[in-house]
């Protein structure tokens, strides 16, 4: 218990130098040493070599369950950490071109194959009511001319109808920016205040078609959209971004291939079981 | 009278309710002091609703309704550990720490109109957040206790009356499976949304520092040697939840980049 402790806390020292904010998130570097690497090791072991020295009973379950999944999950972790493939990239919605292999290093040519291949048929967005970014004109003089330029002040949320007031900038009737049933992109106020349009997504997915080989005349079709990703064989997909500007329509898509997936997953839900039986069953009698 | 009036109406009837009662039950009025915190629980639930019917989603999306889902914890917690574990004689810390989130929320924009951006539209969003706001709420009251029971040894120098220690036990061993499913839940989520499990974002790192304090705690709670430490690792395991849960999101340099929203 003493040496579990120590290296508990010891693991929280490093948390801590981890968290405390350096430009640029340069602190989290720590969790990429070779000693935070080898603590997390340790507590691997420790938890592997206490449930193996305690005795087998039916009511230690909790505790193995718990103990062996956060081995699990540091194991999967650690396989993910070793032979993870990952790359992000940009694909054209509509493209002819099917995809079938991984970029993974552009100036080595280090390219990995899916084994199928796939392109992206079409892109739906929707959106909420955009808000608007309120600037405030300010003017200067640039070798004798008069110059305005804009200022960001704030966010404006606007109500479904009505008006709304601007303080400064004076009131608006939300109806002015609206234009044929759409919302302006940018509105100019009487007051030389200006209004932005900033779109809030509400949901967008594609749909992907994935090849098996190439003379493959039915391609499966699937639906890829945040927190929906694709698998298949060993890969997952994942929609990052999306540009829907006309005749730039792309989206950006993650491929990852982590033989430590299954391992990780399977230690979170042990740890979730065992920690619960742990405390709700054997917590009680203890207290 | 417009949504938001009737919404700050529901907030301040719920957060008078909750201090009429914590006085209540300070002055040992027990059947009044209860009654009124049912009632202010009611109206707790009513403003949730509001803020629901308000936003058209589960109102989690941002700091004002989650202190508003918080403090409706605290009153359903209290009647379980009271039946479940006699903890009765904990109604006054339970009621005093429905006032606090509720007493937070008058210090920010009450955001009601939230609107649920793509990557909170997951089947985890819901489970993630309320399990770790109950795991907060039973946090809260088991420091509430740690802090009286010091207090008192400290300043009347003699314990408390009632077995704070074996109570801060029973609520934390309530509250650490919640904690536990809030974090890993998260991760499981982030790896359908983003494909990572864990960034090291500082929000991440702050809740992780918490779990591994609450884990000490119960280590040295288990260990005779190690025993005297585990109430100073469970007051530092709450400062480092109230870092993860309110300083990361207000102070500008420990800014979360993942968790903006909340």
């Amino acid at each position: 218990m003493r040496i579990t402790i120590s290296v508990m806390i010891v693991i929280v020292c490093f948390l801590l130098a981890g968290a405390i904010p350096i430009a640029g998130d340069a602190q989290t570097i720590v969790f990429r040493t070779p000693a935070f690497i080898a603590l997390m090791a340790v507590l691997a072991a420790a938890l592997v070599v206490c449930s193996v020295r305690r005795r087998p009973a039916l009511r230690q379950i909790g505790f193995w369950l718990a103990h062996l999944g956060v081995a699990a999950i540091l194991l999967g972790g650690f396989l993910g950490h070793l032979k993870e493939t990952k790359a992000q990239f940009w694909m054209p919605v509509g493209g002819e071109q099917a995809v079938h292999y991984l970029a993974r290093d552009e100036t080595n040519r280090i390219d990995i194959e899916f084994g199928f291949s796939f392109r992206v048929k079409s892109l739906k967005v929707e959106r909420y009511d955009p808000d608007y970014a309120l600037h405030r004109p300010e003017v200067s003089m640039h070798d004798g001319e008069e110059r305005t330029e804009y200022v960001f002040v704030r966010i404006v949320r606007l109500p479904d109808v009505g008006e709304i007031d601007l303080g400064p900038a004076g009131k608006l009737n939300v109806g002015q920016l609206r234009s044929y049933g759409e919302w302006v992109v940018q509105s100019r106020l009487e007051s030389g205040w200006l209004l932005e349009q900033r779109p809030v997504d509400k949901h967008y997915e594609v749909v992907l078609l994935i090849y098996e080989d190439e003379h493959d005349e039915e391609p499966d079709e699937t639906m890829l959209a945040v927190n929906h990703p694709v698998t298949h064989n060993d890969w997952r997909l994942y929609l990052m971004e999306y540009d829907d500007r006309p005749g730039q329509r792309s989206v950006a898509l993650l491929a990852r291939r982590d033989p430590g997936r299954g391992v990780a997953v399977a230690g979170i839900w042990c740890t979730l079981i065992g920690v619960a039986a742990m405390c709700w069953l054997r917590g009680r009698r203890m207290a | 009278m417009s949504t938001e009036w009737a919404i700050r109406l529901l907030l301040w009837s719920a957060l008078a309710g909750y201090a009429l009662a914590f006085l209540a039950l300070l002055l040992r009025r027990r059947k009044p002091g209860l009654a009124v915190f049912a009632a202010a629980w009611l109206v707790n639930a009513a403003l949730i609703l509001a803020n629901w019917l308000a936003a058209g989603n589960p109102p989690l999306g941002n700091m004002y309704h989650v202190l508003t889902f918080l403090a409706c914890c605290f009153f359903p917690l209290y009647v379980l550990l009271a039946r479940r574990d006699r903890l009765l004689w904990t109604a006054a810390y339970f009621a005093l720490a429905s006032v606090v989130p509720l007493l937070g929320t008058l210090f920010m924009d009450a955001d009601v109109f939230w609107r649920r951006m793509p990557a909170l539209q997951s089947h985890w969003f819901v489970p993630h957040v309320t399990a770790y706001m109950i795991s907060y709420a039973l946090a809260a009251v088991a420091f509430a206790l740690t802090v009286v029971a010091w207090g008192r040894r400290l300043l009347l120098g003699r314990p408390p009356a009632h077995d704070h220690d074996a109570a801060v036990y029973r609520i934390l061993v309530l509250a650490f499976p919640l904690m536990t499913f809030g974090m890993l839940s998260g991760a499981l989520w982030a790896e359908q949304a983003w494909g990572v499990y864990w960034s090291w974002d500082v929000k991440e790192t702050w809740s992780l520092i918490t779990w591994m304090l609450y884990l000490v705690y119960f280590h040295c709670r288990r260990s005779n040697p190690h025993r005297r430490f585990a109430a100073l690792a469970h007051v530092l395991a709450f400062l480092a939840l109230i870092t993860t849960f309110v300083l990361v999101n207000i102070l500008p340099k420990l800014a979360s980049a993942l968790h903006s929203y909340s």
